[in-house]
């Protein structure tokens, strides 16, 4: 009988018609290039590309249990499109092959469980779960029985039932607390959401959808997302050219449910407890949401920080303000002597041991960074030298060497021809090692003495420098090269001190550092730094130290505040 | 007083002063003016410097004949192609320079400063020299272990318990030594700054005296 019946009327049409001639409902009820959203296209169909109509209601006549006559105790004839039937089971493919039949989705569907063959499991797969034996069939649909072309298997356990086997789940509303995130999982996600307090700005026009924050619901009222899925739940239109059409309880939901999914209705919901520095980050998120449902730009700072630019102006202009009073009212008389560190004073003793016009070598490291201190210690030691008469022969391995030795050269002063500028080697470590080494090969001038090859050909080899590392280095490069009779001696800041002190005697055999040892030779020298200074320089530290702690008191009571405020 | 001298205490007033206004008026034109002068005259001066102290006689001596020659311009020029597609010659010369560095740095270390502590300290001990009385060696020793300990990465877990807890207090006793040091160091460091911001301001009142006095 070529008739097929309506889904929507139960009217018998003819196999040709693809609409009823009663309602003019499809009677298809399948799209040939169409894939249902969540299935897996039928390969047949992606095969051939073209679905014929007599084709595609053949075998839908047959999914809906109509009469059959050709069909019937034979194996049915495929359509073209479904294409030839496998001839040998693939052996990783567990399922049972029919030999020919409609497509498979909607054949598996309609297959009786006594009709379907037992799966085969693969020898290698684990054991492939079984369709349950009683599960319930649709009354129209018997299909004949294909032949299994699969080995037997042994008989495989049954899952369990959904009423049956598996325990009760309380699917109430979520309590605050039941989920106990970790503390630091949770600050960190916390931290996570505020540096993702600027959003990335969006060109104008383009209104961004805002999602909502959930209000606890009133007692006796759904909230919100069960509200929107018992929505969903209710029956809507059917969509006639979906493969489920008819079929309750699946289909109306999809098509809700995505469209749920776009509006971002459905998220999770889950409570935890909050404490302390989580709260307050919290409210911060939830203000951060607020703000952004309203159209606004979220705020920096919704709680008060320490307004630590004016902290700033503040302890500045108290520093500056209190050592310039100290310069400006010191007195400018030369300061008294103190006494020399051990280093310098054995370079009292060293000059003193000098012979007259020795060649000594100067190797300058230094930046203007930190001139002031240096300037002194280094003005100290020449001054201190010059009662000799020595020829420098002058490196550097900072380019701003030369502009910083001519500054000494004036100051000190020392007559040019004795005071030779043989260049500046750039390479900083492997500059140190080339002029312990070859220092000859390394000048650039023409004037260096010939007497003069290495540096054990000097009494005395000074190394000018500014940063405790670099001294390390140069310490650990010349040393090796420097005989007994040549002596190394350190002219730098103050902070060289803690770095000399291990090397004293053995590699270093005296220094210059810092203002301290630049006052203490004032007497040789006559380079004396006004008192004003020195006084300024030592208060400098009492109120730095004093400024640092206030700050560090301040910082702590803020905090202390803020914390009292949240909780 | 003569105009150059004038005009230099006059730049270095008006330098101190934007640099100084940081702290008051935060980061301002005059600040920026300031620092962009300063560092565009430092990039200049050592670009002029290093033209003239280094490439223009290393490129007379290697048209000489004398020193390496040639071969530090060819390994610069490979140095080049570190900002190309085709790194590969750029890895050798930088390979080159930083294994040369590294080589250099290492065996500075061992012969400047670990060989000859050792030979020193052990040469005042045998001779009877040594400044330390008995005590202060051990705790010298003590603490070197401890700053050594707390340097230790590997694990501990699997240790017996009666290794693990000594060398656990071993590890906090040297992980002080380091932070005392590092704070030492620090300290220093602190008052080199404070010397040139005082320096600066008795500048600035030598200035004005001089200024005072010149007018008046």
């Amino acid at each position: 009988m070529d008739e097929i019946r309506c889904p929507e009327c139960d009217h018998l049409n003819p196999i040709t018609r693809t609409t009823c001639e009663r309602c003019g409902a499809r009677l298809s009820g399948w799209e040939a290039d169409e894939a249902f959203p969540g299935e897996e296209p039928v390969a047949s169909i992606e095969a051939s590309g073209v679905l014929d109509d007599s084709e595609l209601q053949a075998w839908l006549r047959e999914v809906l249990g109509d009469e059959t006559p050709e069909e019937e105790g034979a194996p049915a004839e495929p359509p073209p499109w479904a294409g030839e039937p496998e001839a040998e089971p693939q052996p990783h493919e567990p399922a049972p092959v029919l030999e020919e039949g409609p497509p498979e989705p909607v054949r598996e569907e309609a297959q009786p469980p006594e009709a379907r063959p037992e799966p085969t499991p693969h020898p290698e797969t684990p054991e492939t779960p079984p369709e349950p034996e009683e599960a319930p069939a649709p009354e129209r649909e018997a299909l004949p029985e294909a032949p299994v072309t699969a080995p037997e298997s042994p008989e495989p356990e049954p899952i369990p039932t959904l009423e049956t086997d598996f325990p009760e789940i309380d699917l109430g509303e979520p309590v605050l607390g039941e989920i106990a995130l970790d503390e630091s999982e949770l600050s960190a996600l916390l931290d996570e959401a505020a540096e993702l307090e600027a959003p990335p700005a969006e060109p104008e026009g383009e209104a961004t959808e805002l999602v909502a924050v959930e209000e606890e619901p009133e007692p006796g009222q759904l909230p919100d997302w069960l509200a929107a899925a018992q929505q969903a739940l209710e029956p809507v239109d059917t969509d006639l050219a979906s493969p489920l059409a008819g079929i309750p309880d699946i289909l109306p939901l999809e098509p809700r449910l995505a469209e749920l999914a776009r509006k971002e209705e459905v998220r999770p919901v889950f409570g935890v407890q909050l404490r302390g520095e989580e709260r307050r980050w919290a409210r911060r998120l939830a203000q951060w949401i607020q703000l952004e449902d309203q159209g606004e730009e979220a705020e920096e700072e919704d709680i008060p920080a320490l307004p630590w630019r004016w902290w700033r102006l503040v302890v500045g202009m108290t520093l500056l303000t209190l050592l310039g009073l100290l310069v400006l009212l010191g007195p400018r008389r030369p300061v008294g002597s103190p006494a020399p560190t051990r280093g310098a004073q054995a370079f009292v003793n060293l000059v003193e041991g000098l012979p007259d016009n020795p060649v000594l070598v100067v190797f300058l490291d230094l930046e203007p960074a930190w001139a002031p201190e240096v300037q002194w210690s280094a003005l100290a030691a020449l001054r201190l030298l010059e009662a000799r008469s020595p020829t420098y022969v002058v490196f550097s391995t900072q380019p701003y060497g030369s502009a910083l030795a001519a500054t000494l050269q004036d100051q000190v002063p020392i007559p040019r021809e004795r005071f030779l500028w043989a260049g500046y080697l750039p390479g900083d470590l492997v500059a140190m090692a080339l002029l312990a080494r070859w220092p000859r090969a390394m000048a650039l001038s023409t004037t260096i003495p010939e007497a003069w090859r290495n540096l054990s050909d000097s009494p005395m080899v000074l190394l000018v420098s500014d940063q405790a590392t670099s001294t390390r280095e140069w310490i650990e490069q010349l040393s090796p090269y420097l005989d007994r009779s040549t002596a190394l001696v350190v002219i730098g800041p103050g902070q060289l001190l803690p770095v000399l002190e291990p090397y004293f005697d053995h590699q270093v055999q005296a220094w210059v550092a810092g203002a301290r040892d630049a006052a203490a030779l004032a007497a040789q020298t006559g380079l004396a730094m006004p008192e004003s200074t020195w006084r300024a320089w030592a208060w400098s530290w009492v109120l730095a130290l004093f400024l640092g702690l206030i700050s560090a008191l301040t910082l702590a009571l803020w905090h202390r505040l803020q914390q009292r405020e949240v909780t | 007083m003569n105009p150059a001298q004038l005009l230099g205490w006059g730049a270095a007033l008006f330098f101190t002063l934007g640099l100084l206004s940081y702290v008051f008026l935060g980061n301002q034109p005059l600040f920026r003016l300031s620092v962009a002068l300063f560092v565009g005259s430092a990039a200049g001066y050592l670009a002029a410097a290093v033209l003239r102290e280094f490439l223009i006689p290393s490129v007379r001596a290697a048209m000489a004949g004398e020193g390496s020659g040639w071969l530090p311009f060819f390994l610069g020029l490979l140095l080049l192609f570190y900002a190309t597609r085709w790194r590969g010659p750029a890895r050798l010369a930088l390979g080159l320079m930083l294994g040369v560095a590294a080589a250099t740095l290492l065996a500075g270390a061992l012969l400047g400063t670990l060989f000859p502590q050792i030979q020193a300290t052990w040469r005042e001990w045998a001779a009877g020299a040594s400044t330390l009385s008995p005590l202060q060696g051990m705790l010298v020793w003590f603490l070197l272990l401890a700053a050594l300990s707390a340097l230790h990465l590997g694990r501990t877990q699997g240790w017996p318990t009666l290794v693990r807890l000594p060398f656990r207090g071993l590890q906090l006793v040297g992980s002080l030594v380091i932070t005392i040091t590092l704070a030492v160091l620090l300290a220093r460091v602190y008052q080199s700054a404070l010397f040139a911001l005082v320096d600066r301001l008795q500048f600035l009142v030598d200035l004005v005296f001089i200024l005072i006095a010149g007018t008046g």
